[in-house]
């Protein structure tokens, strides 16, 4: 006993540090455990409120970029609208309805491996854990956790999240992730190599996914490269949205797409 | 001694105010994101009892990884530091310079040994978060941890001016 206090008392500041960096790197694994995202929770209740203060300040300088963005939005609203009288027939396989939120971007990173993004709603405003949010030039995220006032996304530019796509020629099914670094661009790796793509071809969300709508454009095909060993090709694709300098977003909701997953749910995984 | 620890986390939420709301948002480039923070853990004395270095090291990473959305990975890279810091300074720092409750700055123990010091304790620091956000290690990873433990360096010297003379 007298030589374990004496051992302690040698070696207090390893013992002390590994105690601390013990819980740290805990805490690093079990990021997406419950009791992380509540800790996540509460703390954006405060640092929600100070982002929400500095992003006022950003208001005023973004006027005129926010002005042009929504008059262009409006322009594109009208000609769907337009459309969607001219062709009725359409109606009859009607998309599932979506509730659209807008909501304001209080904080967002594009330099890290795992980006998140603070919305400036929460439960109080309808918003719920694993809606969608969209712009009407890209994917931006998931609704990951939220507070009374406030909301956090994991962001498209995040290590977990993927995306069901397809080109928009011939909807050949994909999945999009994003591999670090460049925020302009995100990558495709299961377009098998006998499909015939070429580099400038549009890619857009398909239909599988019960959190996005079908047809939302994501970016275009940059760069495509043969992949000797498994038969795929490589194919990286320039986003449409600038991830950097988003703003104002859509938080996204489907009633029909609940049902859908309880559907999906009921059939086991194994056959 | 108890004048520092006052003045210290006094600092603390100056310094975790500065880089969430301003240096995390001045997107330099993909590869560049500074951390100016970690000029706390380098000006700390070196004499500082060590349980206060790291509980401080904790309360200031965790502070920034409660903004950033995702836990521990600050906290790991800064406690990090703060475990090394006494070594580093054993082999970069000359003895005798500094007093017991001087702080480590650029005008104390002369501009080349304070930026090999800062140097070592930036890239363990950059490192170490880096590779725990990325778990791969390749060219550009590489890439990204010289050029941001550079521009933090950078800034770190900056502040390092702007000390006021005792």
């Amino acid at each position: 006993m007298h030589n374990l206090l004496r051992f302690i008392k040698i070696n207090q500041f390893l013992l002390l540090f590994l105690l601390i960096e013990g819980f740290s790197v805990f805490l690093l694994l079990k990021n997406n455990s419950y009791q992380a995202n509540a800790v996540i929770k509460f703390s954006t209740q405060y640092t929600g409120f100070i982002r929400n203060y500095m992003a006022t300040f950003s208001d005023y300088v973004d006027l005129k970029e926010t002005n042009n963005y929504l008059i262009e939005e409006n322009a594109k609203l009208h000609a769907l609208l337009k459309n969607e009288t001219s062709f009725s027939d359409s109606t009859l396989i009607r998309d599932k309805h979506y509730h659209y939120y807008s909501a304001k971007i209080i904080n967002n990173s594009v330099s890290k491996r795992n980006n998140f993004i603070t919305l400036n709603k929460g439960s109080r405003h309808g918003i719920k854990e694993g809606m969608g949010i969209i712009t009407k030039q890209g994917v931006i995220g998931i609704i990951r956790s939220v507070s009374q006032e406030y909301a956090i996304a994991m962001s498209l530019l995040h290590r977990e999240f993927h995306v069901g796509i397809c080109l928009k020629k011939n909807n050949h099914n994909g999945i999009l992730k994003w591999k670090g670094f460049d925020y302009k661009s995100a990558s495709i790796n299961d377009f098998p190599n006998h499909i015939s793509i070429v580099i400038g071809d549009t890619i857009t969300t398909n239909s599988h996914s019960v959190i996005f709508p079908e047809g939302v454009p994501i970016g275009t095909i940059k760069n495509i490269r043969k992949n000797a060993d498994d038969g795929f090709f490589d194919v990286s694709v320039s986003l449409f949205e600038d991830f950097n300098q988003l703003n104002y977003v859509y938080i996204i909701h489907s009633d029909e797409a609940a049902e859908q997953l309880k559907l999906e749910q009921k059939i086991p995984a194994d056959e | 001694m108890n004048k520092h620890f006052i003045k210290y986390l006094g600092l603390l939420p100056v310094y975790v105010l500065l880089q969430v709301v301003v240096l995390n948002e001045v997107l330099f480039s993909a590869y560049i994101n500074p951390f100016l923070y970690v000029i706390l853990i380098i000006n700390l004395p070196l004499k500082t009892p060590k349980w206060f270095l790291l509980i401080y090291a904790f309360l200031l990473g965790f502070s920034i990884d409660l903004f950033s959305g995702s836990l521990g990975f600050h906290s790991t890279a800064t406690i990090l530091i703060a475990f090394v810091k006494p070594f580093i300074s054993k082999i970069t720092i000359p003895h005798n310079i500094l007093g017991d409750t001087d702080e480590i700055t650029l005008k104390k123990v002369g501009s080349k040994a304070f930026i090999i010091f800062s140097l070592f304790l930036i890239l363990i620091h950059n490192s170490c978060l880096f590779v725990a956000e990325h778990l791969s290690v390749n060219l550009a990873l590489f890439g990204k941890i010289m050029a941001s433990s550079l521009v933090t360096l950078i800034i770190v010297l900056i502040t390092q001016l702007f000390q006021q003379d005792k």
